[in-house]
């Protein structure tokens, strides 16, 4: 046991810290905040010519061949750079489709790793289907319904989506290309949309997979996107505190550094100690995962435990900011968004409860009433 | 033990309601919810005319400047209202000008600008903290220097919010800077369209927009100093007492709970376990805010001045908000993130705002640092 970065861990931390710092400074960050910009075809290109896209994808298929806890590195600095990142969503299609067989799979997997296509993931849609309607309808050999908005919503290709199909849980693989897609604008980014389909042609949905299968990989993909995310959100927390930690060294008031005030100090310590529990105990659950798929407990309670860390490191980092902090064109705010933001995002607070005590065999759980409907 | 609101508060608040309901047009709030506070419309400013022309802003007045006499309580019940409808009121102008130029202003600067603050057909804007002066206020290095019948002002404001659609800013200038660093400030009244005046946008998160202000050479009479030269910070202190009570998030705080539960109820969205208990533990916690806050009310109304109180209050209540705020965004769950504008978003995207507009508060009206230190050192006796 080594509650440290492996040799491979290091090397994709260093290149990803480095990469990210040059190609993404705060002045690229607020245009893709506002919606000026968004993720472009070069970008991703970089991206897949890092391996990044296709890390969890097998080098038989064109990919990296990375471990989970490898690609969480890549994951957490995006978080740690403030990168609205597709990393963690192809890093999980990747992983779903390689449990898939056959050549229409390998397909994908190449052109997910090339960067050719972008993958996404909708994992909120059957998430946020909290009234047991189904997310779409089959009716008359055609698709019709909406899904609730998701990443890269108007630049993706692919997207793969837990669903509920006329109620029954399914997983599908979704070609973007014909769907009416609107850009929706959420707490901390612009590159969400909502898409909608109206009698689209069957080929363009490809079921993966249904009913008890379709659980399984379902729940695979919520524990996945939640571990990921808890890691991004341990990312944004460290740069966080970091920033914090050299803001309050160098900002005077009273004739010296507010860092020499006990309060600011503890303050900075208390950020510090919420995020590098977040962070471990995210790791450690995603190595469980990744060990055993089905042992998913430790992903809910790191998910449990970041979200209330994360207020904490919120509201700390602007209380010590004071009013610069606020301003849009201090960077600051750029993370601090996103960490209220991941803090919903990828399971929330409800979902990881309803979970964890599922899991402690003390109540029914609400996903498993929720697949019987 | 006396808890209750007397009866003509309660009546009074009733009424306003009711009063407002006639004078709130959909127009006015659309105005409103879509400036984002880049400026007062003129919806808005025709709103603040006919609240002063009936009344509203001089409640708790004297009556000798035109007020209506009445107890604080009114003004807390005004407050309230306003503030629970989000409807803006010119809060510093009201709160921290007037009652400064009643203490201590000249009789030529009381019959010049009050009888226009009552009939709201004037705005200040505030301008104390600089780029390094925020929490050490007094530190403040914005100067006035004395030029025959003169003082000429030089330096730079930020936070000076407002500046860009007031009349005139309140402003914290150093005139001795010799003397100790809380002893050389004096207070100027500032025609914002003084030529050397430059007002720059700060936009912050949750889309209020603040301003940064550049003084260069701008010349003002001795008749704009407020009270006495270099005694600026005595007014400046005890004028955040008073604005520390009025800047109570509380009704914002109580409308988020309302249209949330509300919305939870209609659309059997609140079945969630974690937010079940949430929910009750916002209600415990915003029962035990409003019963604070009108402890303080109740302790102004009685002739006392909130000290320690008022900080405890604001520590409380700021920083509950953002914390409300955020565990409202889980409650509501994805769909709460989306904004104002786009589709599907819950509540139209105003609790995605008020997490980011809250935070302002946690350092705003004195940072939550230092009003822990005031607690102790007011509240307990705890040696310095």
């Amino acid at each position: 046991m080594l509650f440290a970065d492996s040799e491979t861990q290091k090397l994709l931390r260093d290149t990803a810290r480095s990469f990210l710092r040059d190609r993404y400074p705060w002045e690229r960050l607020y245009e893709l905040e506002r919606g000026r910009a968004q993720l472009s075809a070069s970008d991703l290109g970089e991206f897949a010519g890092l391996g990044w896209l296709g890390l969890t994808v097998p080098e038989s298929a064109g990919g990296a061949g990375a471990s989970l806890l490898e690609a969480a590195v890549v994951i957490e600095e995006m978080g740690y750079a403030g990168v609205p990142s597709p990393v963690s969503g192809t890093c999980t299609a990747g992983y779903l489709l390689a449990s898939a067989e056959g050549a229409e799979a390998e397909k994908h997997l190449r052109a997910l790793s090339s960067g050719s296509r972008l993958y996404t993931i909708a994992e909120s849609s059957r998430r946020a289907a909290t009234n047991g309607d189904p997310t779409l309808r089959f009716d008359g050999g055609r698709w019709s319904g909406k899904l609730a908005p998701f990443p890269f919503g108007m630049a993706a290709d692919f997207l793969l989506a837990p669903l509920w199909v006329d109620g029954t849980d399914s997983f599908a693989l979704i070609t973007l290309e014909k769907a009416r897609r609107e850009p929706v604008m959420v707490l901390d980014r612009a590159d969400y949309a909502q898409v909608s389909f109206d009698n689209l042609p069957a080929e363009r949905i490809v079921i993966l997979a249904e009913g008890p299968a379709a659980r399984e990989i379902c729940e695979r993909c919520d524990a996945l996107t939640t571990a990921f995310g808890t890691i991004e959100l341990a990312g944004l927390m460290q740069r966080v505190t970091e920033m914090t930690a050299e803001y309050i060294s160098n900002r005077v008031q009273f004739g010296q550094p507010i860092a020499k005030f006990q309060a600011a100090r503890h303050h900075a310590a208390d950020m510090l100690m919420q995020t590098q529990t977040a962070r471990w105990t995210a790791y450690h659950a995603l190595a469980r995962f990744q060990a055993d798929p089905e042992d998913t407990q430790e992903i809910w309670l790191a998910k449990h435990w970041a979200v209330r860390a994360s207020q904490t490191v919120f509201e700390l980092a602007h209380l010590l900011h004071g009013g610069v902090g606020v301003g849009t064109e201090y960077p600051l705010h750029l993370l601090t968004q996103g960490v209220a933001a991941w803090a919903v995002r990828a399971g929330d607070l409800n979902e990881m409860v309803s979970r964890i005590d599922c899991g402690l065999g003390l109540f029914e759980s609400r996903s498993a009433e929720k697949s019987v409907v | 033990m006396d808890f209750t609101y007397p009866r003509e508060v309660e009546e009074f608040r009733a009424e306003f309601g009711k009063y407002l309901d006639s004078v709130v047009t959909p127009d006015l709030l659309e105005e409103i919810s879509t400036s984002g506070a880049e400026t007062t419309g003129a919806l808005t400013k025709a709103f603040w005319r006919r609240l002063g022309a009936d009344g509203y802003f001089g409640l708790g007045w004297p009556k000798e400047y035109g007020g209506g006499g009445k107890s604080v309580l009114y003004l807390h019940a005004f407050n309230y209202v306003m503030m629970y409808r989000r409807l803006p009121v010119p809060i510093v102008t009201l709160n921290t000008v007037a009652p400064a130029l009643m203490r201590v202003g000249s009789e030529e600067q009381k019959k010049e600008y009050l009888p226009r603050i009552l009939r709201g057909e004037i705005e200040f804007a505030i301008g104390y903290s600089e780029p390094g002066a925020g929490t050490d206020l007094a530190s403040l290095e914005t100067r006035a220097v004395r030029d025959g019948d003169t003082y000429v002002v030089n330096g730079q404001k930020v936070f000076t919010s407002g500046a860009h659609h007031s009349d005139y800013v309140w402003l914290a200038v150093r005139t001795d800077p010799d003397a100790p660093k809380h002893r050389g400030i004096s207070l100027l009244i500032v025609p914002l369209d003084s030529e050397g005046i430059e007002v720059r946008p700060f936009p912050t998160m949750g889309g209020y927009r603040t301003n940064i202000t550049f003084y260069d050479n701008v010349r003002v009479p001795l008749s704009a100093l407020v009270g006495e030269e270099n005694r600026g910070w005595v007014y400046i202190t005890t004028q955040l007492d008073f604005e520390r009570i009025a800047i109570s998030p509380i009704p914002g705080i109580e409308r988020v709970f309302d249209s949330v539960t509300n919305f939870m109820r209609d659309n059997g969205h609140g079945s969630g376990d974690w937010t079940r208990s949430a929910v009750a533990r916002w209600a415990a916690e915003i029962n035990a805010l409003k019963v604070m806050d009108l402890k303080m009310a109740s302790m102004v109304a009685n002739g006392e001045v909130p000290y320690y109180e008022a900080s405890l209050l604001k520590v409380l209540s700021t920083e509950f908000q953002t914390r409300f705020y955020g565990e409202a965004l889980e409650a509501l769950g994805q769909p709460g993130l989306i904004k104002r504008g786009s589709e599907g978003a819950l509540l139209q995207g105003d609790v995605e705002r008020a997490l980011k507009s809250s935070l302002v508060l946690l350092f705003g009206g004195g940072s939550n640092d230092v009003q822990r230190d005031i607690i102790a050192t007011h509240g307990l006796g705890l040696a310095r």
